[in-house]
């Protein structure tokens, strides 16, 4: 339940639709969650909460910084969704996700925040195959 | 929004025809304003610039075609100056309802409304506010000057503004603000929000 915090060069909010949009070096942070994109658009809940967050970038990046013995995570897709509410994140278009030094990468990548637990290509309603590259410890 | 001019036999005097003239350039259809207490007799011109009537305690209600109320705006001092035409107001405090929403309030130390008359600027703690209702959340704005449109729903600031809803912020430089069917902000400058996601009381 951290808050979350928005900054962009220009914000606009409509009231009705419960959106606001957030254009120009846009930085979405949450607790150990960071995401730099180029636009944002927030859906609101009838509370006003967000929701759901997406943001659009050439890439747009995402960092969760690492914490206890889960190491950090890195992704970056050129259209990136947060369900708040389910503490997961799409990863759309040119998607790649980095664990420690294990990289996925696919069309589509789903991920949960919470349980660390990945799906990509088809089981995460891709079309492209997946590329795994685990680099073992030493 | 459509009208009928108040009858001209409405007017006591020269000063309410001017008063009523300034209102009507806010958009208004009838205006009616409460007894001022007290009318000051206007100083002898001189090239000064003097007021040349002052009202205090000045209150307008303005109405639709159904009577029902659609803005109010109230000040402590009101100032007429002929020389351009302009009125200045102490404490000024303007209230317009909105479709479907509870009405919007502001008001701050100042305010003036120029010779054409359609426009309201607010200067001085301004605080624009609009309470809770069952579908939407109280907001409040926090800026230095605020220039008001009450005829098209409309105001604007490129002052440095906060806004608070509940426990969520956002600070900025610049606002506008479309108060029709739907609320519409736009922050035109760097801007920087905060959504508290967990319930009042926890952290």
């Amino acid at each position: 339940d951290d808050p979350i915090q928005i900054e962009a060069d220009s914000v606009q909010f409509d009231d009705q639709l419960a959106l606001s949009l957030y254009q120009g070096q846009v930085l979405v942070e949450q607790g150990r969650l960071r995401i730099e994109a180029d636009r944002v658009e927030v859906q609101h809940r009838p509370d006003r909460r967000p929701e759901r967050i997406t943001a659009w970038g050439d890439p747009a990046i995402l960092v969760q910084r690492a914490e206890g013995d889960a190491p950090e995570q890195r992704a970056e897709a050129r259209q990136m969704t947060y369900d708040v509410t389910r503490d997961e994140i799409s990863l759309i278009d040119r998607a790649v996700l980095y664990q420690g030094q294990d990289r996925f990468s696919s069309d589509r990548i789903l991920f949960n925040r919470a349980t660390s637990q990945i799906k990509a290509g088809t089981s995460a309603n891709g079309t492209e195959r997946v590329r795994i590259e685990i680099t073992p410890t030493p | 929004m459509t009208g009928s001019r108040p009858a001209p036999a409405m007017f006591v005097n020269r000063q309410q025809l001017t008063l009523a003239l300034i209102l009507a350039g806010l958009g208004t259809a009838a205006w009616w304003w409460g007894r001022p207490e007290r009318v000051e007799a206007p100083p002898s011109a001189s090239a000064e610039r003097r007021p040349d009537y002052v009202v205090e305690g000045f209150r307008a209600t303005q109405m639709d075609d159904l009577g029902r109320t659609q803005r109010h705006l109230q000040a402590r001092i009101l100032r007429h100056f002929p020389g351009d035409d302009s009125t200045e107001l102490d404490a000024p405090e303007l209230t317009w309802l909105v479709d479907q929403a509870p009405p919007w309030h502001a008001q701050a130390a100042a305010g003036r409304v120029a010779a054409e008359g359609n426009e309201i600027q607010l200067h001085g703690n301004v605080v624009l506010h609009r309470a809770a209702s069952a579908t939407t959340r109280a907001i409040r704005i926090e800026t230095d000057s605020l220039r008001v449109e009450p005829q098209n729903d409309y105001a604007e600031t490129d002052d440095p503004v906060r806004l608070y809803s509940d426990r969520d912020q956002l600070t900025s430089t610049g606002v506008r603000l479309w108060f029709g069917e739907t609320l519409r902000i736009e922050f035109p400058k760097r801007t920087q929000a905060i959504f508290h996601m967990a319930d009042e009381g926890r952290p």
